[in-house]
């Protein structure tokens, strides 16, 4: 199996282990923080609320404004 | 105290009209060639907006936060060290990514992967609908969790 393909799965096995774990977590009946209580602590204080916006537009802008499609 | 002009049938419309617009702008959006003008606006705007109403919500309480309100106690964070540890596995692989020029072809960035998944209008929709939902969720969620006394319109 080449680099390129250990690296991709790596990448996908990451954002099912988070998406797994986001489920596990409201599953948990607040036994475990998710990232959607996280979100919901940093919204509480208006720095935290910038630092959230920031990155949310950070992640669409590099994603959707400035994609590379291959080949 | 008077009633609220937004109840029930007319909050449900209101809803669905939103709902329809935000969809058609996402598939409009997601229709716009990158590296454009264009695209930078129509990425940018919903950002904007939602800054705008972050702090409308903490200067005058959209969301039960206004200044002279009591703070509400945020909620603590119980054993958030697996976030953390996906966290550092993602920022690994990543500064490994960047560290071999960012389009490596042996260990490739996030954005590298994704891009494949972009190549169809379809996908790129839908990925768009899932970061404009995760973005305002904590608004969102805020507004609705807010008490009914402290910034909600009556």
């Amino acid at each position: 199996m080449s680099p390129d393909v250990v690296a991709t799965v790596a990448w996908l096995t990451l954002l099912a282990m988070g998406a797994i774990w986001e489920v596990v977590c409201h599953l948990s009946g607040g036994r475990w923080s998710s990232l959607t209580d996280i979100g919901a602590r940093l919204w509480t204080r208006p720095p935290g609320r910038i630092v959230l916006i920031a990155v949310w537009a950070f992640v669409g802008w590099h994603v959707f404004a400035r994609y590379t499609l291959p080949g | 105290m008077r009633p609220s002009p937004w109840s029930g049938a007319s909050l449900r419309s209101a809803g669905i009209v939103l709902a329809a617009a935000v969809t058609g702008y996402a598939w409009w959006a997601t229709g716009v060639p990158p590296f454009t003008v264009r695209v930078y606006v129509a990425v940018g705007a919903p950002a904007i907006l939602l800054l705008v109403m972050g702090v409308l919500d903490s200067v005058i309480g959209v969301g039960g936060m206004a200044p002279s309100a009591p703070q509400q106690e945020p909620p603590h964070l119980r054993r958030p060290l697996p976030w953390v540890f996906l966290l550092l596995l993602a920022v690994g692989l990543e500064g490994a990514g960047l560290a071999l020029g960012g389009h490596s072809g042996a260990i490739p960035t996030l954005s590298t992967v994704i891009d494949h998944a972009l190549a169809g209008h379809a996908v790129r929709f839908m990925l768009f609908c899932g970061w404009l939902a995760a973005g305002w969720a904590p608004f969102l969620r805020a507004i609705r969790t807010a008490p009914p006394d402290q910034g909600r319109v009556a």
